[in-house]
């Protein structure tokens, strides 16, 4: 995955929460729970930014075990309900409100699991809703009053932008 | 669609005698230049010697213009000046014009590119023999680069590296699985169009392939036809 | 900056019709004029009534002199365009074989030159329009074919692609991105793999 640094929908994807268990106590951790000065118990539940998550999911504890520091649950953005209603229908999921950055988590996620059936899903639903976006990115007068615009995430949001932007070049032109 | 069921189809059509190749022309070869120059994802080896032909041709009708507005001016009584010859210079400076305007538009492309990966290519270009021909950028385009680098640091460093500690002041880390420096993506589809009468065979990983006909327009992964667009079999378009 | 992000990796409709305006074109000059060397190409010695190829524009500059009359391309006129059209329609799954800058042309010359066409200009235009309409619908139909690899995009206009060009790429790459993260591990495609890989 080749990710620009300077990237700011990047950096936002990274500071998603992502539900993490911890494998070991952690003393003085307490702060993300609300627990100032105390530690972090094994076993407890915490939502973590992506990029703390990420780096505590694969360090090991010690140099030869096995575990690591946390470990991750599935998040709601891929719950198995959340997927069943995108292959039901991928045009009515509210993206938006899942994730603002939806497209670039599973990316994230996907590139740390290896999950070829997650994929799969997701990108019948991009293809499905790229295809609904160019619609009403060509389609000036449907644009009023649609709910479909108000669920598109970040990535959504800005093929919609440069795909009705460029329509508009052309008629501009054809006009002239 | 199949490739090659539209191609026979086409074969005959009359548009085909309409586009017929017309011997290429220094016009041609800077579209084609500023063509691939803009949809292309990395900035491409500098146009040495197209360059330095058109801008000897600038210069060259740049003095004739001058050579005859001086002749227009000292013929004008004498009524030898016809409209047909102001017509005719008119022409000329409009086709400088033209091709300032493309030259332009290639130039601006290639700064555009090294603003935006100015640290990747000044390591790619710290091992190249200043003397040599073939040299990625021009020279003018080389200074611009250190320059540009030089007064961005200079900025980030009065702006805030300065106060931060020495270690988290460097611009170009790449430890930790994440690189500060950034590359062009190689990977990003691009529309291309074959060029060459021979079918250009490119594959696409796990014993795939795609065959690039003679006028078939594609998009594929930029990096697939990197060096058929540096051998001018393919165009981006 | 130096180039506006709206221009970088895509053309303007503009500055494609630029590229059009030194497509050659056939004149009829009313007089003579001698040859001019130009840095882009040549304009050979013009004699009256003996037909020429001229770069586009320069046919467009000598006719608001009247100079010249430009002789149309053999595709603009009602008859060969509607045959275009009913073959539009006959064959809902591929693109009728216009000349790859057809909308340029046919839009300077019915703003430079209509006098010359051959038929009425607004039925040129109604006709042209037309064309336009149903290539368009048909290349959003074939844009629900999009994957992480390769397209085929045969029959479209230069202008006609880069209209469809930033829908088209962007959902490709964002295809592309997304399938990567699965192929790396058993493919053993070394050019899936980064350096920033965890």
């Amino acid at each position: 995955m080749t990710s620009n640094y300077y990237d700011l929908d990047d950096i936002l994807a990274d500071g998603e929460k992502v539900p993490s268990r911890f494998n070991m106590t952690v003393p003085g951790l307490g702060y993300l729970e609300g627990n100032p000065g105390k530690a972090v118990q094994k076993g407890t539940q915490l939502e973590l930014p992506m990029w703390l998550a990420e780096v505590l999911a694969i360090c090991a504890i010690l140099e030869d075990s096995q575990e690591s520091f946390i470990d991750l649950s599935e998040p709601e953005f891929i719950s198995s309900r959340v997927l069943n209603a995108i292959k039901t229908n991928p045009r009515t999921v509210d993206l938006r409100k899942l994730l603002r950055n939806y497209y670039k988590l599973v990316e994230k996620w996907g590139t740390f699991f290896n999950e070829p059936s997650l994929i799969e899903i997701i990108m019948t639903m991009l293809k499905e809703r790229a295809f609904e976006i160019n619609n009403f990115a060509s389609n000036t007068n449907k644009l009023m009053n649609n709910d479909f615009t108000y669920t598109l995430d970040e990535f959504e949001r800005i093929l919609f932008r440069m795909t009705s932007d460029s329509n508009k070049q052309m008629r501009n032109w054809l006009k002239e | 669609m199949d490739i090659d069921d539209i191609l026979q189809e086409f074969e005959t059509a009359t548009s085909r005698k309409e586009t017929k190749k017309t011997p290429t022309t220094l016009y041609d070869e800077l579209v084609v230049a500023m063509v691939n120059e803009r949809m292309a994802p990395e900035l491409l080896p500098f146009k040495h010697e197209l360059l330095q032909k058109v801008l000897a041709q600038i210069s060259n009708q740049q003095q004739f213009l001058l050579d005859s507005h001086e002749y227009g001016d000292v013929n004008a009584e004498s009524g030898v000046v016809t409209g047909d010859f102001k017509l005719q210079l008119m022409i000329i400076e409009t086709d400088i014009e033209r091709i300032n305007y493309l030259i332009r538009l290639y130039l601006r492309t290639r700064l555009s590119k090294i603003d935006k990966f100015t640290i990747f290519y000044i390591n790619e270009t710290a091992d190249e023999d200043p003397d040599s021909k073939d040299r990625l950028l021009s020279s003018q385009e080389q200074k611009y680069m250190h320059q540009h680098f030089k007064i961005l640091t200079r900025l980030y460093n009065n702006c805030f590296l300065k106060r931060l500690p020495h270690t988290l002041t460097l611009l170009d880390d790449t430890s930790g699985g994440q690189s500060m420096i950034v590359e062009p993506d190689l990977n990003q589809p691009v529309f291309v169009k074959s060029i060459t009468d021979k079918p250009i065979t490119i594959s696409l990983g796990e014993d795939d392939e795609l065959d690039l006909v003679n006028d078939g327009i594609y998009v594929v992964k930029y990096k697939l036809v990197r060096d058929y667009i540096s051998i001018g079999d393919v165009v981006m378009i | 900056m130096s180039l506006p992000s709206h221009l970088q990796n895509n053309l303007t409709p503009s500055e494609i019709n630029f590229m059009a305006e030194n497509e050659l074109i056939t004149i009829l000059p009313r007089y003579s004029m001698n040859k001019i060397e130009l840095i882009g190409t040549k304009v050979p010695a013009l004699r009256a009534m003996r037909r020429e190829e001229i770069p586009l524009w320069i046919a467009v500059v000598l006719k608001s002199q009247d100079k010249c009359s430009i002789v149309p391309p053999s595709w603009l006129n009602l008859t060969y365009l509607k045959e275009k059209y009913d073959e539009e329609i006959r064959k809902p799954l591929r693109f009728s074989d216009l000349p790859p800058n057809w909308l340029e042309v046919s839009k300077i010359l019915l703003a430079k030159a209509s006098d010359d066409l051959a038929d009425p200009t607004h039925q040129l235009r109604s006709i042209l329009q037309d064309l336009r309409e149903i290539r368009l619908v048909k290349s959003r139909k074939g844009l629900r074919e999009l994957n992480e690899s390769n397209i085929q995009l045969n029959g479209l206009s230069l202008l006609e692609i880069n209209e469809l060009r930033p829908f088209v790429l962007t959902v490709m790459n964002k295809l592309r991105l997304l399938h990567d993260t699965i192929a790396k591990k058993d493919s053993g495609d070394a050019d899936n793999v980064s350096d920033d890989e965890y």
